[in-house]
């Protein structure tokens, strides 16, 4: 780092040091008038008055302290971000979305996110922010209102790494009890699920948060590791060639037949059957041997509708 | 101070002199690059200032705004000296785990917002990231977004598109004949199973389908005059027990016709057989096709196939 020049201007930098320790949050009194109690002034100049000096020149200049209950807040920045309505509207969707979260890590940051955004928007943003309705023209179906305390009960379980016992309908119409690992909160289009790692059967459920109807929370800690069966399924023909694979899926690529052999883990096993009977002939499963014959079954169960 | 805010005029005993010119020279630097004399003109003729300051005072401003935490850049621009603020103490910074949770809020959001408003969610962490010293949350976003590696300015232009329903011909690698040119009556752009897909009438079948955006390549020509072509459409009517009809979303070609105790009958007016034909293979037992019989029949063989495939080798 290069060396600084010794000679520097006193007051330059207790403004300045004034200003960052304001921006770091609610500042007390007495930290405050630390910085202006000088040892070399001492008893010539008066920190308060000092101080008060200080305050009125960051006034002049457009910033906004308020005292209250002997601690300081800084309203505005030195230093302006400066967005226009549609950076509004997406900071408000953040803001939305964050409401969902349970207490915790992800919770505080976003919020710390939102705050040290929103105390540096400049006076034209700030004109925006209050004049526009932040809720006109943005969906946000996605808020799931009907359901933002269970998703947070279940935000936090995912949290607590705890089993659970969840009593569910299934879509089969019956009721259900599983014991499990949670994950993680998946949304999904137009619904949201808890995705659940069911140990002893070796799978990955996704549970619609509206088709549970009990969860016990168990005093069994929940294993890091995913346990899940692998599948392998085959894509031919086109379908091999247009295919993009999903996040928890790979492959080796076509084969010298042109088609596409796929490994799949931790996905829902029903949802995967059900995405893959929409393949229709274009695909088959592999492997493992149960799982080829849930289609199977599947595919005959459809058939027999058509009986007679 | 309730006299200045009257009178706009400075009570200097009332106000660190030193502290108010220092951030407006730091106020400065962070416009744009400024040499000593520009300081010295703003300072001038600044209405509380009125003065200039010499060479030495405007090294001491400089070196103490370096001890408080900015780093000053001094270039030459013109011949002229220059100097300004590229970084500062009250810049907006993350940390690593702030990102993670700004990218979870992120993931959360796009399965559920229409493309409009995922491209302007991208467009505001962009901005957000332009403000931060270093690009952790730039590269954080490139590498998880839902849009990566898809021409954004193909989707924008899209999207208008698709708002005034345009009638255009694009540039598109089909997976099978190549590339070529298709004709289309834009509809609406909409994710599936994380891809993003154009809707609209095809010219070339006369058919409502499905085109891969990703696949798009330019879009040739906006028509001025639109020809609504004649779309065939059946009314496909299949059978699901009501237990089973709360579990699946109705699209809005779907009505239900008919409602009983345990079932419900429902009527899709489909544009697209193929479309139709996959979805309700994804329902598998849940539902049984009434009628047309010739799509039903399709259906029957599609699945015999489909059971023939596990018997082939």
């Amino acid at each position: 780092m290069p060396r600084l020049s010794s000679k520097y201007n006193d007051s330059c930098i207790k403004m300045f040091e004034f200003l960052k320790l304001l921006t770091q949050g609610p500042v007390d009194f007495k930290d405050v008038i630390e910085i202006f109690s000088d040892e070399k002034t001492a008893g010539k100049s008066n920190p308060h008055v000092t101080l008060n000096k200080y305050l009125n020149t960051l006034k002049i200049l457009g910033l906004k302290i308020k005292k209250k209950q002997n601690k300081y807040y800084l309203l505005n920045f030195p230093y302006k971000i400066s967005l226009d309505t549609n950076d509004i509207k997406s900071l408000s969707l953040i803001k939305q979305a964050s409401e969902l979260l349970p207490k915790g890590k992800t919770k505080k940051n976003i919020d710390s996110i939102i705050k040290s955004i929103e105390i540096r928007l400049s006076e034209s943003t700030q004109a925006i922010e209050k004049t526009m309705s932040t809720t006109e023209n943005i969906d946000y179906s996605f808020i799931h209102d009907e359901i933002k305390d269970q998703i947070k009960r279940c935000e936090h379980f995912c949290q607590e790494h705890q089993k659970l016992e969840i009593l569910y309908t299934t879509i089969k119409g019956e009721q259900e009890t599983i014991k499990c690992s949670p994950i993680e909160i998946k949304y999904e289009k137009r619904k949201v699920c808890l995705t659940v790692n069911v140990q002893s059967q070796s799978k990955i459920v996704d549970i619609p948060l509206e088709q549970i109807l009990k969860i016990k929370q168990l005093p069994n800690a929940t294993t890091q590791q995913i346990v899940s069966t692998t599948i392998v399924y085959k894509l031919k023909n086109r379908l091999a060639k247009n295919y993009k694979l999903r996040a928890w899926e790979r492959s080796d690529g076509l084969d010298s037949n042109g088609n596409l052999i796929v490994i799949n883990k931790n996905e829902d096993q029903d949802q995967l059957l059900a995405r893959l009977m929409r393949y229709g002939e274009e695909c088959t499963i592999e492997s493992p041997k149960f799982f080829k014959e849930k289609m199977l079954e599947l595919i005959n169960q459809t058939l027999e509708n058509y009986k007679n | 101070m309730k006299e200045y805010f009257k009178t706009n005029t400075v009570t200097y005993n009332l106000i660190s002199f030193t502290g108010f010119k220092a951030l407006i020279l730091f106020t400065l630097l962070m416009e744009s690059p400024k040499s000593y004399e520009e300081v010295c003109d703003f300072f001038l003729n600044h209405p509380h200032l009125k003065e200039k300051i010499s060479i030495d005072t405007f090294r001491v401003y400089i070196t103490s705004l370096k001890r408080v935490g900015c780093e000053i850049k001094r270039e030459r621009i013109n011949k002229v000296s220059k100097y300004s603020i590229v970084s500062q103490p009250f810049e907006l910074s993350l940390s690593e785990e702030q990102i993670q949770s700004l990218i979870k809020i992120y993931k959360n959001i796009t399965k559920n917002i229409d493309i409009k408003d995922l491209l302007l969610l991208e467009k505001f962490i962009e901005k957000i990231s332009s403000y931060l010293k270093e690009d952790n949350l730039k590269k954080a976003l490139e590498n998880n977004s839902i849009l990566k590696g898809y021409n954004k300015t193909i989707i924008e232009d899209l999207i208008s598109y698709c708002d005034n329903k345009d009638q255009i011909i694009m540039r598109y690698n089909s997976p099978n004949s190549g590339e070529k040119d298709i004709e289309i009556l834009t509809d609406k752009l909409e994710f599936n199973n994380n891809k993003l897909y154009l809707h609209g009438t095809g010219f070339e079948y006369m058919e409502y389908g499905t085109f891969l955006v990703s696949r798009i390549l330019e879009i040739k020509e906006v028509k001025e005059v639109r020809t609504i072509p004649t779309i065939k459409s059946t009314k496909i009517g299949y059978k699901i027990e009501n237990c089973n009809l709360a579990h699946i979303q109705l699209d809005s070609n779907e009505k239900i016709i008919q409602k009983t105790k345990d079932y419900s009958i429902v009527e899709i007016t489909s544009t697209n057989d193929f479309l139709t034909r996959q979805k309700l293979l994804s329902y598998g037992p849940m539902c049984k096709i009434l009628y047309p019989e010739s799509f039903q029949k399709d259906f029957i063989s599609r699945l015999e196939k489909m059971k023939a495939g596990y018997f082939d080798a």
